[in-house]
Parts: structure tokens; C-alpha cells; sequence
């Protein structure tokens, strides 16, 4: 037993070796090409949308309309800075790569959140590590694994999740962090500035001279309650996101 | 039989691992098949699963393999001393193991998957071992 069990082992651990290198992205990848389909439609059965009652149309609307008005308010705020300076600022074109959702790994499916989906999308497709992934102008989280044909994606609720974000009305700066539930927190803003109700939140971007980080002006949610507290050194607001993440299918990778 | 039966439900396991759940229900098998059987063919099966999961959810290619072929030693050389076909023993085996596992690859929510992998363990053990699997006949307790 011992030999048999000590050759596996052996095996496993040169893999294990070899794979923190690229020289098995090819074969991996080739495998991943194959168990895609499978895996694709594993996830389809067990995240089969249910026929939507009027209401949940409804609310899906709303959302959607949601983040069309706040995308709308941070545009015309630009073309404002526009109008006064009369500059003529070149943002970096957006390149969008559609992937799908194939794995959605919770403790129990459908009632525990999520924070990490797979995509059949990877290095091959020119996904990079910390490239963003959106959902119709939502910001959905950012890639933190990368193989051939699929990238591990963490979602922004996840607990180690945190980038910078401002308010749609008053532009308040705050960090947006993951608590590892279903909502976000919006931390770091000092007591003097407002938080309203019912607001939206957007990215603030923190893009580095290399191309990694946040874009600005990605929906990240709406502010739902405001905690302040006169003894504290900062308020904090609890965000929702209108992206339903447990619904996911269908997601854009931010590539250059 | 038991053996056909076990990579049958290795392979639904692993796309459920791979696709809708963090529950370690391919370790939970292996697990089972090792007690049961108590062979060496229950470790080429680990070998080839822990490859074709870490393929699925992106973990490090081995790292899986790795876990359950040094589990599953651990597990069979206990034997040795104690006996190991027994509700309390695959309980228990099921429960450590599937906390290190979960907390190894780091999984969510560790303490509440490895309990319910203990019942999940219950199930599959309950089931493999009324399959003959052509074995000197055990006794059962």
C-alpha cells in the first residue's frame, strides 16, 4: 500500500509543482475545454430562474432603472467638467468581454450568498488577474485566479473585498467593504460629510499606472441605511447592490 | 460493485463540487469507499478525483490529491489498532477531515459544512455498505 500510495503522492506533488509554473496551462487548459459544457450546465440546472411574478419584474425594473439614473447623474456631472474646462479628456476605452457564469460554490445552493463565481473565461481569452467584471454597468467583483479557459471571480460582498467608492448626490468619498453576507458596507467617511438614504454609490477608481484596480463610475449600489454615531471616528452606510448575485448567468470581464 | 458505484456518484460529486456547492462530498466518498473496502484501489480513484476537481474549481493541480491520499493513509493505518467500520469512526473521520479540508482551500462557513458532512457521511456510509464489493465478509457493528 505504502509504494502505490507513495508514487501517487509523488506524482501529485510534481503536478502541484509544476503547475504554479505555466508549463501545464495548455493540457489544463484542454481539460477545462471539455468539463466547460458540463459544468455550464450543472450550474444552469440548479440556477434555473423560476417564472418571475409580477412583482419581481417589477423590482428587476426598478434596479435596472436605478443604475441607469446613477450612471446618468455621473455622465452629466462629467460633461459638466467638460463644459468648464473645456477639456477634452480621453477616458480609456472599455473593451468587455462576455463570459458566463459556470460555478457558483456555497455551503448550501440558493440559500447561503455567494462570494466567488467561476466564468468560462481565461488567459487565453486575455483575462488577467485583478481584471473587473461588470453586469450591465454593476460592478460584480474582480478576478483573483486565472487558468487557460476559466477565471475564479472574488465578488465584491466577499469579506476581503474593499476599493474606494463616492455617493452619486454629494460625491462623499468612503472605502466599500464586503462583510461576507449579502450586503456591502460603505466605511471611512468622515462624520462632517452626508449620507442619504436611498442614494447610489459608485465607484470612486483607483486605477494604477499599470491598469489594475477599479474603474471609476461603476454602479456599485444603494444606500439603505446610515449609521453615525458622535463618539465614532467615521459613519458607515450599509449598501445593496441591484445586482442580484445568487442570479447571476451572464457577466462582461473589463479587459484592455 | 461498490467500487462502479462509488466512481458514479465521484463523478456527480465533483461537477456539484465544481458547479453549485462547497460541500466536500468527494472527500466524504473516498472517505467511505477507504472504510469499507479497505483496498488500495480506493487511492488511484483519490488520486484521479482530486485532479479532475482541482481542474473544475481552479485550485492548485495536485493539491486535492495530495489531501485525500494522505487522509485516507492516515485512515486505513489506524485500522491497524482500531476498528475503523463503524458509524462513531466515520462520524468523527468524516467531521476532522472535512474541517481540514474546507479550512485548507479556503472555504466559508467550515465549522457548519464539516457537520453536515457528518450526516452526508452517515448516508453514504449506510449505503456502501449493503453493496457487495467482494471483500472477506466484515462484521458488521
Amino acid at each position: 500500500m505504502l509504494p502505490i500510495v507513495g508514487i501517487l503522492f509523488g506524482v501529485s506533488f510534481l503536478l502541484f509543482l509544476l503547475a504554479q509554473t505555466s508549463m501545464f496551462s495548455n493540457v489544463t487548459g484542454l481539460f477545462q475545454l471539455a468539463t466547460l459544457p458540463l459544468q455550464k450546465t450543472t450550474y444552469s440546472l440548479f440556477h434555473a430562474d423560476a417564472p418571475a411574478s409580477d412583482a419581481q419584474k417589477l423590482q428587476t425594473e426598478v434596479n435596472a432603472l436605478r443604475a441607469q439614473l446613477a450612471k446618468q447623474k455621473e455622465l452629466e456631472k462629467d460633461i459638466q467638467a467638460l463644459r468648464d474646462q473645456f477639456d477634452t479628456s480621453n477616458s480609456p476605452a472599455r473593451n468587455l468581454l462576455p463570459a458566463s457564469v459556470v460555478g457558483m460554490t456555497t455551503f448550501l445552493p440558493g440559500v447561503s450568498p455567494a462570494h466567488e463565481i467561476v466564468i468560462d473565461r481565461g488567459t487565453s481569452e486575455g483575462v488577467k488577474k485583478g481584471a473587473v467584471v461588470v453586469s450591465r454597468d454593476n460592478i460584480v467583483g474582480n478576478v483573483v485566479k486565472t487558468a487557460a479557459h476559466a477565471s475564479v471571480v472574488r465578488l465584491i460582498t466577499h469579506e476581503d473585498s474593499s476599493f474606494t467608492a463616492k455617493t452619486v448626490k454629494n460625491s462623499v468619498p468612503g472605502v466599500i467593504k464586503g462583510n461576507g453576507g449579502e450586503r456591502l458596507v460603505l466605511d471611512n467617511v468622515v462624520l462632517s460629510d452626508t449620507l442619504e438614504k436611498g442614494d447610489s454609490v459608485v465607484t470612486k477608481g483607483d486605477v494604477s499606472i499599470d491598469g489594475a484596480g477599479f474603474p471609476p463610475d461603476l454602479v456599485v449600489g444603494q444606500i439603505v441605511s446610515v449609521t453615525k454615531k458622535k463618539s465614532a471616528l467615521f459613519q458607515t452606510a450599509d449598501v445593496k447592490s441591484y445586482v442580484n448575485f445568487s442570479r447571476l448567468e451572464m457577466v462582461f470581464v473589463i479587459v484592455k | 460493485m461498490v467500487y462502479i458505484i462509488a466512481i458514479l456518484l465521484l463523478l456527480i460529486a465533483i461537477f456539484l463540487e465544481g458547479s453549485i456547492t462547497s460541500l466536500p462530498f468527494v472527500f466524504v466518498i473516498l472517505l467511505c469507499l477507504s472504510i469499507v473496502t479497505r483496498g488500495r484501489r480506493v487511492f488511484p480513484i483519490a488520486f484521479a478525483s482530486g485532479l479532475l476537481l482541482d481542474l473544475l474549481t481552479l485550485h492548485p493541480l495536485g493539491a486535492s490529491s495530495m489531501f485525500f491520499l494522505i487522509v485516507l493513509l492516515l485512515v486505513q493505518q489506524y485500522q491497524r489498532k482500531y476498528e475503523i467500520y463503524s458509524y462513531p469512526f466515520v462520524m468523527v473521520s468524516a467531521f476532522l477531515g472535512s474541517l481540514l479540508y474546507l479550512w485548507l482551500f479556503g472555504y466559508n462557513a467550515v465549522f457548519l459544512q464539516s457537520l453536515l458532512s457528518v450526516f452526508i457521511a452517515g448516508i453514504v456510509f449506510t449505503v456502501f455498505r449493503y453493496i457487495p464489493h467482494g471483500m472477506v465478509k466484515l462484521k458488521t457493528v
